[in-house]
């Protein structure tokens, strides 16, 4: 529907050894409109004080920190784990970085990274004459 | 002779093909979400309490349902909608799951119910149980937080 070239494509970074070694891949919705894509992930127990969101060329990085807990506990049940976040999204020329806008609510995380006025597409007007 | 014309190379990609067809027919008949597993829970005590903990990104609070049956059966229930009604929305991925859910496990010993605590915050919920013996199905309200 679109006809621009502008994509969202995931990549993911192993080599971010500054993070903690527990990190987890959050799941990521991504969908797109007209002038903008949009990307909802999952981020439980990260609040926005904990959230870090940086963008350069062209490369998205979302940092997300779970609180800490205390260590000393015993589980009798542990399904999972509490570490940071990481990931990261390799977004082509097209998005306009310096409106990228971000909410966090409940654990979720929703961005919206609106396209470049250049790559969308022009009505143009027809004069009668 | 015409068996040559097929050279190991490809008979080993026609093996991994099929290979890979099982797998997929396996993967299959196994769904792999599963309403038992979900959302994951951690659970821990001290001496006082018990603490279950659950994942519930994106869920809101009145929307879930936490009971307690004979002391020690522990349900939880709610759901997560995602708007799918919104005009000119291309999916490009998508990852995360919506609908509802309702899980259920037998804490380690009964509790008291009336003094069930249940707290919401960033998509986390904490449910604290006071450790005791006694028995009343009873409805815990979530409080936000």
């Amino acid at each position: 529907m679109s006809n621009t070239t502008t994509q969202v494509r995931q990549t993911q970074d192993f080599t971010n050894n500054e993070r903690s070694t527990l990190t987890y891949t959050p799941r990521f919705d991504i969908w797109e409109d007209e002038t903008a894509f949009h990307l909802t992930g999952d981020l439980p127990g990260v609040s926005s004080e904990h959230l870090e969101i940086q963008y350069k060329d062209g490369e998205l990085q979302i940092w997300g920190k779970a609180p800490p807990r205390q260590d000393e506990v015993e589980y009798w049940a542990q399904e999972y784990g509490i570490g940071d976040y990481y990931r990261s999204f390799s977004l082509d020329k097209g998005i306009d970085g310096d409106r990228i806008d971000a909410v966090l609510k409940d654990g979720v995380l929703e961005l919206t990274l609106p396209k470049h006025p250049s790559v969308l597409p022009r009505r143009i007007a027809v004069k009668s004459g | 002779m015409l068996l040559n014309r097929v050279s190991p190379l490809e008979l080993l990609g026609e093996m991994q093909r099929s290979f890979s067809l099982i797998d997929e027919l396996s993967r299959a008949a196994r769904p792999s979400y599963s309403h038992s597993n979900f959302p994951p829970l951690n659970g821990w005590n001290d001496e006082a309490n018990y603490y279950v903990e659950a994942e519930l990104p994106g869920f809101a609070a009145d929307s879930l349902n936490i009971s307690l049956t004979d002391g020690q059966v522990l349900t939880i229930q709610g759901s997560r909608t995602i708007d799918e009604q919104r005009e000119q929305r291309k999916w490009i991925r998508r990852e995360r799951g919506f609908g509802s859910f309702e899980r259920q496990i037998m804490l380690p010993e009964p509790v008291q119910e009336d003094q069930v605590l249940a707290n919401f915050k960033d998509g986390v919920l904490l449910i604290t149980l006071p450790k005791a013996a006694k028995s009343q199905p009873r409805r815990i309200e979530v409080a936000k937080g």
